[in-house]
């Protein structure tokens, strides 16, 4: 996973509707992990939906609209 | 290889003579209704005349388990009950897990049948084929901690599993509920006042034997997988972790969690402190489990002074009716009222939103001070909360208005406090939104029971990628349309909620646990239930004919409704969710009136009942085996 401490946070992207600057070559997966989200999210990126086995190969780029639902069941 | 399917052993009580008797329903029958509410109502349905009083003695009250109850593995142990509800006028099923259900099974008992009326308090004792009525005069009146405690002294034995009734239930509350353990509840439809207006006290067993599986290695397998499963499923670690209560914050945070009695969506000044994480880092004393679960999600809190973890602790449900809907913040208070609710036996859902209702009806004047015997019921009052829940238990003073429900007590109120209400069939709406999850809203809807969360799959899991779990498992059973957001009601997410549903019917039939067993996000899906049945008793089933026993299920509770004079028009949401919510993310927002009445009328086309009525047509009964019912000639027309 990248760090947040060893890269300077350069990209700028958008997460459900908020801006945020991220390290270079941050995967989406290092986004989740970063936000304390697990794989068990479905993710929206300039409004295309990814599969989960693309999470990890995904690297973020300048711009990126991401919309992270994290699906709230029952119980 | 063919595996005959096993008898039902049914424990037959006639409470009005005293007399006890074991009956056996054939495994040719017994496969049809293989267990929990399905044979509950199968045999409630073979007693129950149309039209009786749900607190006479013409009642039937069933305790139920599966032909599956007993093996040792997750998610495996939960007791149905099934009367006609007090609550609802409808047939009513309620669930439990705990280690009771293991033992009634492991006692050799697929059902209890209740009939009649004990002319004093009894409990039910069973001990193997021993099976005794006991005088429970002594224990009648008291909370379930000292009950417990007293019938334990009184057998001299440590190790019997009690489900019982605490003085919501003897005192006939319509939403009294069964407790065991002090802390599991068969908590909706009134169930306890069912067995209250029976006089009968509680129903112990004796500690009973697991039960072997048929194929022990692969079963094995099977059992031992849960491990890596839990590694890999984040959702259920998380439940395991948090409890249910661990998402309160994310529904508040997206806007739909139920607030100050469903006038808004959005509670940022209680969600952080009412949510599970909080919990687990203030209170949470323990995680309890059930028999032979890995997941441990049961809370046990601990208070000092205060709140005592016998009563183990709040889920989602209950912070949400004494939290969000209540507009309280306060945990403690919120805990102190869940460990009341089981004290006395009194349904957390009900409860909490009867005094939701009851509050906004103070802010709005239809109710005053003196008429709340002094209590100033604004919201946010968490003291109130004790005060008031101890009040309904006792039907004392204000609280016997609040002890029949919401929608009763708005009837005797008047002054438009029906608008009030946040009710199905007279029950409460539990704390999930059908503004954001129109599916559930859709099965809220036509629910044979009332409003229910634990009926079908929820909409956000639709939200998912194609390669996730959940989607992959739903595809099994021909669920495969994807969305992007949670909203969207179209023909798909109709058959979704239909087909889901009878998942679910599956499940409370077999009394398997929803967080373990299920067809999305939980520990094992279809594949595995399949494998269960078949290495667990030797069941060669298949979905297909699973899913007929939940359909048939359902079909019986809504043949069942029928004869007591319901149809679509009871199958109503309350106004409240189609008027706009204040504040927050989903400030202004309802659900689309238009496309949910649009997918009830699909909804009945694709289940096979009559459009006018909304009841099960006379082929569809046919179709699913249930033409003894309409032999029975107890409804005119479907």
């Amino acid at each position: 996973m990248a760090s947040r401490e060893t890269r300077a946070d350069n990209v700028l992207v958008t997460v459900n509707k908020k801006p945020m600057n991220i390290p270079d070559k941050f995967t989406l997966m290092d986004l989740l992990n970063f936000m304390n989200y697990s794989k068990s999210v479905a993710v929206f990126i300039n409004g295309k939906q990814l599969l989960q086995v693309e999470y990890e190969k995904y690297n973020l780029k300048e711009n990126d609209n991401i919309r992270i639902i994290k699906p709230l069941g029952g119980g | 290889m063919y595996n005959q399917f096993p008898d039902a052993r049914i424990l037959k009580v006639d409470l009005t003579k005293g007399e006890i008797n074991i009956d056996k329903l054939p495994g040719e029958i017994y496969r049809l209704y293989p267990g929990g509410s399905a044979l509950g109502l199968y045999l409630a349905m073979q007693d129950i005349k149309p039209g009786i009083d749900p607190l006479s003695p013409a009642n039937t009250l069933v305790f139920s388990v599966s032909v599956l109850t007993g093996l040792p593995i997750s998610g495996i142990s939960r007791l149905n009950v099934t009367a006609k509800s007090p609550l609802t006028g409808t047939i009513g099923d309620s669930q439990a897990g705990g280690f009771f259900p293991a033992h009634l099974k492991g006692n050799g008992f697929d059902a209890i049948v209740f009939n009649g009326k004990s002319d004093k308090p009894v409990y039910l004792y069973i001990n193997g084929d021993k099976v005794e009525l006991r005088d429970a005069r002594d224990i009648w009146g008291k909370v379930t901690g000292d009950s417990e405690a007293a019938i334990r002294k009184e057998l001299n034995r440590k190790d019997v599993e009690i489900a019982q009734i605490g003085p919501g239930g003897e005192n006939l509350v319509k939403y009294a509920c069964i407790i065991n353990m002090c802390n599991r509840a068969n908590g909706r439809n009134g169930m306890g006042a069912v067995m209250g207006s029976k006089n009968l006290k509680a129903v112990v067993v004796a500690k009973g034997k697991a039960m072997k599986p048929y194929n022990s290695e692969k079963f094995l397998e099977l059992s031992k997988s849960v491990k890596q499963r839990l590694l890999e499923n984040e959702s259920v670690a998380g439940l395991g972790k948090y409890g249910t209560d661990g998402d309160l914050e994310g529904f508040s945070d997206e806007g739909f969690l139920a607030t100050r009695n469903w006038t808004s969506g959005y509670f940022p000044e209680g969600a952080q402190k009412l949510t599970g994480t909080t919990m687990y880092e203030t209170i949470l004393k323990e995680r309890d489990t059930c028999f032979a679960c890995a997941v441990r999600c049961k809370r046990v809190v601990e208070i000092p002074g205060m709140v005592d973890p016998l009563y183990g602790g709040p889920e989602y449900e209950t912070v949400g009716t004494f939290g969000s809907y209540c507009g309280v913040t306060n945990l403690e208070y919120v805990s102190l009222a869940n460990q009341l609710c089981n004290m006395y036996g009194l349904d957390t859902i009900s409860c909490g939103a009867t005094i939701a209702f009851a509050m906004e009806c103070y802010e709005r004047g239809v109710l005053d001070k003196e008429k709340c015997d002094g209590i100033e019921l604004n919201f946010g009052n968490a003291e109130a909360l004790p005060t008031l829940v101890e009040k309904i238990a006792k039907r004392e003073g204000f609280g016997d208005l609040l002890a029949e429900g919401s929608y009763r007590a708005a009837e005797k109120l008047g002054k438009d406090s029906i608008n009030l209400t946040v009710t199905v069939k007279k029950q409460e709406l539990p704390v999930h939104m059908p503004q954001f999850k129109p599916a559930v809203g859709l099965v809220y809807a036509v629910n044979p029971f009332g409003a229910d969360h634990q009926s079908s799959e929820h909409d956000p899991f639709l939200v998912m990628p194609p390669d996730s779990r959940e989607r992959i498992r739903l595809a099994k059973i021909g669920i495969t349309k994807g969305y992007k957001d949670n909203f969207t009601m179209d023909d798909d997410k109709v058959r979704f909620a239909l087909d889901s549903q009878r998942y679910f019917s599956i499940l409370d039939t077999l009394c398997l646990c929803q967080f373990v067993w299920g067809p999305a996000w939980e520990l094992y899906g279809p594949d595995e239930m399949i494998d269960l049945c078949k290495y667990g008793i030797g069941w060669d089933t298949s979905i297909f004919e699973l899913m007929r026993v939940g359909e048939r299920r359902i079909n019986m509770m809504r043949y069942f409704n029928a004869r007591e004079g319901f149809t679509k028009e009871d199958d109503k949401l309350p106004e409240k969710i189609f008027t706009p919510l204040v504040g927050g993310p989903s400030d202004g927002v309802v659900l689309d009136r238009k496309a949910h009445e649009r997918a009830k009328e699909l909804y009945y086309e694709l289940a096979g009942w009559n459009k006018e009525t909304g009841n099960p047509t006379e082929a569809t009964m046919r179709k699913l085996s249930l033409q003894w019912l309409l032999e029975k000639q107890e409804l005119i027309t479907c």
